[in-house]
């Protein structure tokens, strides 16, 4: 059952971009991602959600370079979250196919989930307000380079924090 | 215990590099803004710390069971620390199936709490087979990093053979000197009445047959059969082995074989086993209960090992092979080697009866059913009976068995008259 809830993050990722700009290259695009990311449900596999995933961002990035309109930030973060869902929840139901899963775990599962989204929304929030802030400050030039700084200073923080930070009580 | 980074942890990482390198890409902040709940979902996970207390416990409904029975386990989980996400997998024998429940189970424990877990198995091919060594995954909530670690408590099952009850076996032709069921050909105690013959001094008056002295005008005695039991040694064919388990040739032979053990124990016979095959393994012939659990035992982990040495009969103990013994081979007949064994017990004067456990049957229920199988099948059919026609031939006794008709219907005619073996080498 929870593998057939990863619908709706389908939706959204598929519906975002389209809304941003409905044109045919964003279609075909995102009809692809949604086939990739309808797989890997169904099956369900990690890679073809993957490929999904990566196949919508681009979708994404096609439908905001074609609309060159104001920024949206809650169907970004909408995006996001979409994103981020679709990976857990079929990751999820692949990690205990076949297992009995207890409601405990489930509903500690959501209660997580939900807390997750909390936080990301009061981040967005925190980060688009300091932003403003921050390109009164930053001469026009100079926002690309920051910006870039600023992506791969994010990545590799996220995969030290995420992937590769040792506890200290760990052996 | 050993914690990893799970392959959700590297999707993740790849979506959010893809996010910020399409915003910088694109020059649009919606991007980044879709990178942020990449990157929480990312610094979300924790790395499991040192394992947590807790104690896991397996118990079985029952440690010896019949081919076909249904065994239930039930684990009892005692958390000491949180568990915040454990999942516990029992990893089944490849011959036990699951019948009821699950043996893979997710829990979420709070300190101090316990959790019960059941499952039922179906015990469908005969073994012995260990339970017990669980293995515990432990996941942080976010699926990001995970914990392998596992907790052995041992459960030894033993699935015995289904035992078929037997009315008819083959007679054996020759008798042992304890006392028993069968009418021995020799004279004395017994209650079979024989020949009359003129009284001697020193026979006993309830002895003497007054019809018969009256007719003849002088004093006659009945003479009365011994009641004697036999030695039977059942030999069993594991070089070779055809169709899968719980249907094998070899599974059908122990169950004729334990089927007929018992038979025989019951009528006070003393009843060995020799296992003939990459191994060769013996039990002595002797009589009883516990002989009869001994055998069923010999039996259990009967299974076909590949050789090329393959030892010989001859160089086992008289004890093991009497030579008055009755020798009931079980066997597909398909191994050369086996046939040539029969042949040479035949030749050197032992009473040996064949039940050949037809292959076609086995054969056929791994087989796709295709006409081309089913040509194969017919052809190996006749080729089969032609080495059993053969093998009559040459004075055996063979009964054919197809494992879907009663071994008793097949033995019946076998217990009331058996040809003299004339084998030639």
């Amino acid at each position: 059952m929870m593998r057939y809830s990863a619908i709706v993050p389908i939706i959204i990722l598929v519906g975002v971009p389209l809304w941003v700009a409905p044109s045919l290259p964003v279609v075909i695009v995102g009809a692809v991602a949604a086939c990739f990311c309808g797989a890997g449900m169904l099956r369900p596999w990690r890679s073809a959600i993957s490929v999904g995933g990566s196949l919508a961002l681009i979708d994404y990035a096609l439908a905001l370079s074609l609309a060159r309109g104001g920024l949206d930030i809650v169907g970004a973060a909408a995006f996001g979250l979409a994103l981020s869902f679709l990976l857990d929840l079929t990751d999820f139901a692949r990690r205990f196919r076949g297992a009995e899963i207890s409601a405990a775990v489930t509903r500690s599962q959501i209660a997580f989930w939900l807390g997750r989204v909390a936080i990301t929304i009061a981040v967005v929030a925190l980060l688009c307000s300091g932003a403003a802030v921050f390109a009164y400050l930053v001469p026009l030039l100079g926002r690309p380079i920051v910006a870039g700084l600023g992506a791969a200073i994010a990545f590799a923080g996220a995969l030290h924090g995420g992937i590769v930070r040792v506890d200290g009580n760990q052996p | 215990m050993t914690a990893r980074p799970t392959p959700l942890a590297f999707a993740l990482a790849t979506l959010f590099a893809w996010a910020l390198f399409l915003g910088v890409l694109v020059d649009r902040a919606e991007l980044f803004i879709a990178a942020i709940p990449l990157a929480i979902a990312l610094l979300s996970g924790r790395r499991p710390g040192s394992l947590p207390r807790f104690d896991l416990g397996q118990e079985v409904s029952a440690e010896r069971l019949a081919e076909g029975g249904r065994l239930a386990a039930s684990a009892t989980v005692m958390a000491h620390d949180p568990l915040p996400l454990v999942e516990i997998l029992q990893p089944l024998p490849g011959l036990l199936k699951l019948h009821f429940g699950c043996n893979r189970i997710a829990l979420s424990l709070v300190a101090g709490e316990e959790a019960h877990w059941n499952y039922e198995l179906l015990c469908p091919a005969r073994g012995r087979f260990t339970l017990g060594a669980l293995r515990l995954r432990l996941w942080d909530r976010s699926g990001l990093w995970n914990a392998e670690t596992q907790r052995t408590d041992v459960k030894q099952v033993s699935v015995y053979p289904f035992i078929a009850p037997l009315r008819h076996v083959p007679r054996p032709m020759r008798t042992q000197s304890s006392f028993g069921n069968y009418v021995a050909p020799r004279v004395g105690e017994g209650l079979e009445p024989g020949e009359i013959r003129p009284f001697v001094p020193g026979d006993r008056v309830r002895r003497v047959n007054w019809r018969a002295s009256l007719r003849r005008g002088q004093i006659y005695v009945t003479q009365f059969h011994e009641e004697r039991n036999a030695d039977i040694v059942l030999l069993l064919d594991t070089l070779s082995e055809t169709g899968e388990r719980p249907f094998s040739t070899l599974d059908f032979s122990v169950r004729a074989g334990a089927a007929l053990a018992g038979a025989y124990l019951a009528r006070k016979d003393r009843v060995g086993f020799i296992e003939y095959g990459g191994y060769l393994r013996w039990l002595k012939p002797a009589t009883g209960r516990r002989q009869r659990v001994s055998l069923v035992e010999a039996l259990l982990p009967a299974s076909v090992y590949f050789s090329y040495a393959v030892k010989q009969l001859d160089f086992l103990p008289a004890q093991v092979l009497p030579p008055q013994a009755l020798v009931i081979a079980l066997s597909p007949l398909l191994d050369r080697r086996f046939i040539d064994t029969s042949v040479n017990l035949v030749a050197r004067g032992f009473d040996l009866v064949i039940i050949a456990v037809s292959p076609i049957e086995p054969a056929r229920r791994v087989l796709q059913g295709s006409r081309l199988d089913e040509l194969a099948l017919r052809l190996w059919a006749i080729e089969w009976q032609l080495s059993v026609e053969a093998l009559r031939r040459r004075g055996l006794a063979v009964v054919e068995w197809r494992p879907e008709v009663p071994l008793d219907a097949v033995l019946a005619p076998f217990a009331r008259f058996r040809p003299r073996p004339a084998a030639r080498r």
